[in-house]
């Protein structure tokens, strides 16, 4: 394969590389817990829904077959090929995702293009959608089981909604105290998840093994040609069976390429194709059974009664810690969205709290945390069951994948230097299965569908009007603003006070003088002995070494002007990147940081809609201290505040 | 490991137990009875293991009740929802005993670190106060090093890297600690604790390196290290405190030394000079040329008198005899016995209605002696003695007009061997300013100076009339 060197030699400390058999076994049974919760708890609901779109009527071999071989298929081509193969490969350093590969495209295209900046930010938004449907219809759907344990059938609806209520408001309150402490039981968990669902299906083959013609294709393509419209819906619910393969290179970053390809290949892949298959052929029995008795075949809860009665109970627990496993790996992987996205400036930035010392990338965000229970609650009241949320689920994943596929194409062609009709040629084949999927998932706005679009619409709108607003507010700021090398001339030219110490001031603009830095002239009418003008940059690659981070410049005796580059996963600390270099901070009389606090004002000469400025007013209020998100700490900072009409 | 199997296997043997005798007893003891058998295991696995145990004991408990005594035996069916109940009680069970067992066990771990914490801080109070302050300072520091790793409290800057150093004037200035494991450019290698509590000045400052195994220091144990740092700050001020102790001994005894010396000093030249003197004397009579030598050795003499005069201020043994005295007879005698140089006038404008004054006339001849010939040193032309009576004191100034004395010197100039700077054609000891003031306060006069009308300097004794 063609690929730029750079793109894999260049994987640092932060990616694990080379690692030998014992540490590689454990990097995968890490990823099994991790990665393939939410993918590996889809056999719960995925061939139940998609055969429910067909089940009108009765059920045939003819459609349980299709459906199947439409499962495999979408395993076959959409995870293991264009996933696990293909896009594994187009790392930014290491590191995966909608975010990072919109990075790496903007960095690929000199970050002119507006489509990378629109394809990313639409990712995201529509990654929160994933984020609480998915806790809410894989919780909901194991404890649905609970209904066909025998003793149990009577189960009312009120009590699956409140025990599934009880396990995920548990779920978040706990996220505050994070979960280094039970992390390491994922994998096991999950490891036995799989070989349990896998010799599930295995039992089922063998009491009918002819269900292994689904490996047919033509049994899709006929399934597909024989049933018109309806045939879109299932193919919309058959998408069931592959979401959450976005995680498998979201968490590249933490796991490395080798252990998710190694367990999705030999691990996961076989045990979910066993069980798909294993389902299948239980429908084929059940179809036999049926006809036996000259009725028609009607859908059922197939993964919970593959188990005998008497292991029925122990499933359904099994189910249930699976499918909070799962839903643990959507909710991190909702803040470490959300932590990427303040990085690449596309949000406010929010409160980030590390969850253990130790660890570094433990983190908890209150904010997205109570946001998602909120959305999640919303999300059980309004649909009820597993089925009816079903619906909504598909468009929220076939979108964010027709956005990385769109990205994929873009950094085949920029960063990898293909022939831009080569990558296309290969890229197609699997962007026109992705639309495919969208287009299917599209029929069922009106069911659910809705909903991912709704959130996604609204997080966009927050993001515009950021994006916008921050711009803006920075044009404002440099009109108003004194040029800083003049000021530096007339500085010396008539020196003010000159008093012991290093100031800081954190800038947005080094061209401009800093407000504060003006303030502080005006008003105590004194200059710092060095004064440090100071701009924070997030760059598009995941890491930057600790000894490449500061840039400085000297203007003049007192004046410095200082660039700090971090990437958008690197921790901020300015106060260490500082003082790295030699003698900057060990001057005598401390070092003081100054912060302008700007205040938004209705302009008189508006340059966006008066309700995008209140929004990003209330943004702007709202987001977090700065200075904490710099590590500064809060008795050194002096903030100074200044106003700014939008 | 072995802690963590066989808090596992003891409760699952303690399920296995519970299993056979209630199987075999199910007929005579009951269903309900059975059940409640089953808390034991759980009890027993949270209180001992944990959560964990807890968990494993209750689940297996629920699933050997269900399979072994519930009918159908020897199957995993649930019956109704009272099975349900049975598994959530067991479950609750080892949740709730875990839990208190937890908490039981967290403060008592508590309580042992804080024991543990106080009884290093007691020890390093007792390694403080053990011996010399320098020798004890460096065993309560090795001892510190030796449970925390390297602790350097010399201040030194060599082997930090440029962020240490950083971090560490933060800390200096501010009294805040630094560094590794606080809030402060954690990214340090090293850790930066003020030795003295915040707010007061610089701080000296107790550097802690990181641990060597790579972890992180927890916010608990920086926060005890404050309190550590905070001791040997107090070990680092014994210190201190011994060094001045010793520099003010130092200074007594050299100050006690000197005054021996120049009272032996002054003593042994004495004898020699007075028969010197004497010849001279009985040569000026007979021959002018030895009267040069004569002032000479007078103005020596005086000199060595000067000097008894000081040792014996020093040493306090001035006794000084009040007599009734008139200062124009005093002001006569003084004028007899100095030599006034070619070119210069010496006289006295003092009224004759003065009241007599209270002095010792010996001292004040001296005093008296010692002005004059200070004031003939400095005048260009003339000197005067003048007095006069105010507030019911006398004041009595000799003055000349000579440069004068510099208004910054002036509090100076009576210390002992005090010499005004520039061009002094004086040759004096350095000891006569000095004297005067201590045969002055001796007799209970004041003695200041101040500029005079005719451009010199004046020096005024107010005394008692």
């Amino acid at each position: 394969m063609l690929m730029n060197a750079s793109s894999t030699s260049e994987n640092s400390a932060h990616n694990p590389g080379h690692h030998g058999p014992s540490s590689l076994f454990a990097l995968t049974l890490g990823a099994i817990g991790v990665v393939y919760g939410d993918i590996g708890t889809s056999p719960l609901y995925a061939f139940r829904e998609a055969l429910a779109q067909t089940a009108q009527g009765g059920i045939d071999r003819g459609e349980i077959l299709g459906v199947l071989a439409l499962a495999l298929w979408a395993l076959i081509i959409v995870v293991t090929m264009k996933y696990v193969i293909f896009l594994s490969r187009m790392d930014n350093h290491g590191e995966g995702g909608v975010l990072s590969l919109m990075a790496l495209a903007r960095r690929a295209t000199g970050g002119k293009w507006l489509i990378v900046l629109l394809l990313g930010a639409t990712g995201a938004a529509l990654f929160y959608g994933d984020a609480i449907i998915t806790p809410a219809l894989s919780v909901l759907s194991a404890i649905e089981g609970m209904k066909t344990v025998p003793g149990l059938e009577s189960m009312s609806e009120p009590v699956i909604l409140g025990l599934s209520l009880t396990i995920l408001i548990g779920l978040f309150a706990l996220q505050v105290r994070g979960t280094a402490s039970v992390a390491g039981l994922f994998g096991p968990v999950c490891a036995f998840w799989f070989v349990a669902i896998g010799a599930l299906g295995l039992w089922h083959i063998v009491e009918a093994p002819d269900v292994l013609s689904a490996f047919n294709p033509m049994w899709a393509v006929n399934f597909m040609l024989g049933h018109g419209v309806a045939g879109l819906f299932v193919l919309g619910a058959v998408f069931l069976t592959v979401t959450g393969a976005e995680a498998l290179i979201a968490d590249m970053g933490h796991f490395g390429r080798q252990p998710i390809q190694l367990g999705w290949l030999t691990f996961v892949w076989p045990a979910l194709t066993l069980n798909y298959l294993g389902q299948g052929a239980l429908a084929l029995k059940a179809l036999a059974q049926a006809q036996a008795h000259g009725q028609l075949l009607q859908n059922a809860d197939w993964f919970f009664l593959m188990a005998p009665d008497s292991l029925r109970a122990p499933l359904v627990v099994l189910a249930t810690m699976a499918t909070i496993i799962a839903s643990q790996a959507v909710i991190t992987g909702a803040y470490s969205l959300t932590q990427q996205a303040i990085a690449l400036g596309l949000m406010p930035r929010l409160v980030i709290r590390q969850t253990s010392a130790a660890q570094i990338g433990q983190i908890y965000m209150p904010g997205v945390n109570w946001m998602l229970l909120l959305g999640v609650i919303c999300l059980v009241f309004a649909f009820r069951s597993s089925s009816a949320m079903a619906a909504a689920y598909g468009i929220a994943v076939t979108g964010t994948m027709v956005v990385t596929t769109c990205l994929a194409f873009i950094i085949a062609w920029k960063f990898w230097g293909w022939n831009p009709l080569g990558s296309a040629l290969l890229i197609a084949p699997f962007l026109a299965l992705d639309i495919f999927f969208f287009g299917a998932n599209v029929l069922r706005v009106a069911e659910g569908g809705w909903v991912p679009l709704m959130v996604a619409g609204i997080i966009g709108v927050v993001i515009a009007t950021w994006l916008r607003g921050r711009k803006m507010a920075l044009q404002r700021a440099s009109e108003q603003g004194v040029a800083l090398d003049e000021l530096v001339k007339a500085l010396t030219a008539r020196p003010p006070l000159v008093v012991e110490g290093t100031a800081v001031f954190l800038t947005q603009d080094a061209s401009v003088a800093p407000s504060a830095l003006l303030h502080n002239l005006k008003h105590n009418k004194a200059l710092h002995r060095t004064n440090i003008m100071l701009t924070v940059e997030t760059q598009t690659t995941p890491y930057v070494d600790p000894e490449n981070r500061l840039c400085l410049e000297r203007l003049d005796e007192r004046f410095l002007r200082a660039k700090l580059r971090y990437g958008y996963m690197d921790k901020i600390d300015v106060p260490s990147d500082l003082a790295r270099e030699k003698g900057l901070l060990t001057g005598t009389g401390g070092t003081s940081f100054f912060v302008g606090r700007s205040a938004i004002r209705f302009g008189s000469r508006p340059c966006m809609p008066r309700i995008m400025v209140l929004l990003y007013q209330f943004l702007h209020r709202n987001a977090s201290d700065p200075t904490a998100f710099f590590a500064i700490p809060p008795n050194r900072v002096v903030e100074l505040g200044t106003q700014i009409e939008l | 490991m072995w802690r963590v199997l066989t808090s596992y296997a003891v409760p699952l043997l303690g399920v296995a137990l519970v299993t056979w005798i209630t199987s075999t007893m199910l007929a005579q003891w009951g269903l309900a009875s059975a059940a409640l058998l089953f808390l034991l295991p759980v009890l027993l696995g949270a209180a001992r293991g944990g959560l964990g145990p807890g968990l494993v004991a209750a689940l297996a408990g629920a699933g050997a009740y269900n399979f072994f005594l519930l009918p159908p035996y020897f199957s995993f069916r649930v019956h109704g929802p009272e099975n349900a109940v049975s598994v959530l009680v067991l479950v609750l069970v080892a949740f709730v005993t875990s839990r208190l067992a937890t908490r039981l066990r967290a403060r008592e771990e508590e309580a042992n670190a804080r024991a543990a914490i106080s009884e290093e801080l007691a020890q390093i109070s007792r390694l403080l106060a053990k011996g010399a302050p320098v020798e004890a300072l460096e065993r309560a520091r090795s001892y510190v090093a030796g449970i925390y790793g390297p602790v350097r409290i010399d201040g030194a800057q060599d082997g930090f890297s440029s962020l240490d150093q950083a971090a560490a004037a933060w800390a200096m200035h501010n009294g805040d600690a630094t560094g590794h494991g606080t809030g402060v450019m954690a990214a340090a290698e090293w850790t930066f604790l003020p030795l003295s509590p915040k707010g007061r000045g610089a701080h000296a400052l107790m550097a802690l390196a990181r641990p060597a195994d790579g972890h992180t220091r927890p916010m608990v144990q920086i926060e005890h290290m404050q309190q550590v740092a905070l001791l040997l700050g107090q070990g680092c001020d014994r210190i201190a405190l011994e060094e001045e102790r010793r520099a003010r001994e130092t200074l007594a005894e050299s100050d006690r030394l000197r005054r021996t010396f120049l009272a032996s000093l002054a003593h042994d030249f004495r004898t020699p000079l007075t028969v010197i003197t004497g010849q001279l004397e009985a040569l000026a009579t007979r021959s002018p040329e030895a009267g040069e030598a004569l002032n000479a050795a007078r103005r020596l003499e005086r000199t060595m008198s000067d000097l008894i005069a000081a040792a014996r201020i020093e040493e306090g043994s001035l006794r000084p005899q009040a007599e009734s005295l008139d200062l124009i007879d005093a002001a006569d005698a003084a004028f007899g016995a100095v030599a006034v140089p070619a070119g210069l006038s010496l006289g006295h404008a003092i009224p004759a209605d003065l009241p007599f004054v209270q002095a010792d006339a010996v001292l004040l001849h001296h005093v008296l002696i010692n002005l004059i010939d200070n004031a003939l040193g400095h005048a260009a032309s003339r000197v005067m003695l003048g007095a006069a009576l105010s507030d019911g004191q006398v004041a009595l100034w000799v003055e000349d007009d000579g440069p004068g004395v510099p208004l910054d010197q002036r509090a100076r100039i009576f210390e002992r061997f005090a010499r005004i700077e520039g061009g002094d054609r004086a040759q004096g000891s350095g000891l006569g300013l000095a004297i005067v003031r201590g045969f002055a306060e001796a007799m209970g006069m004041q003695v200041s100076i101040e500029g005079s009308p005719l451009g010199g300097a004046r020096f005024i004794l107010r005394m008692a009339a």
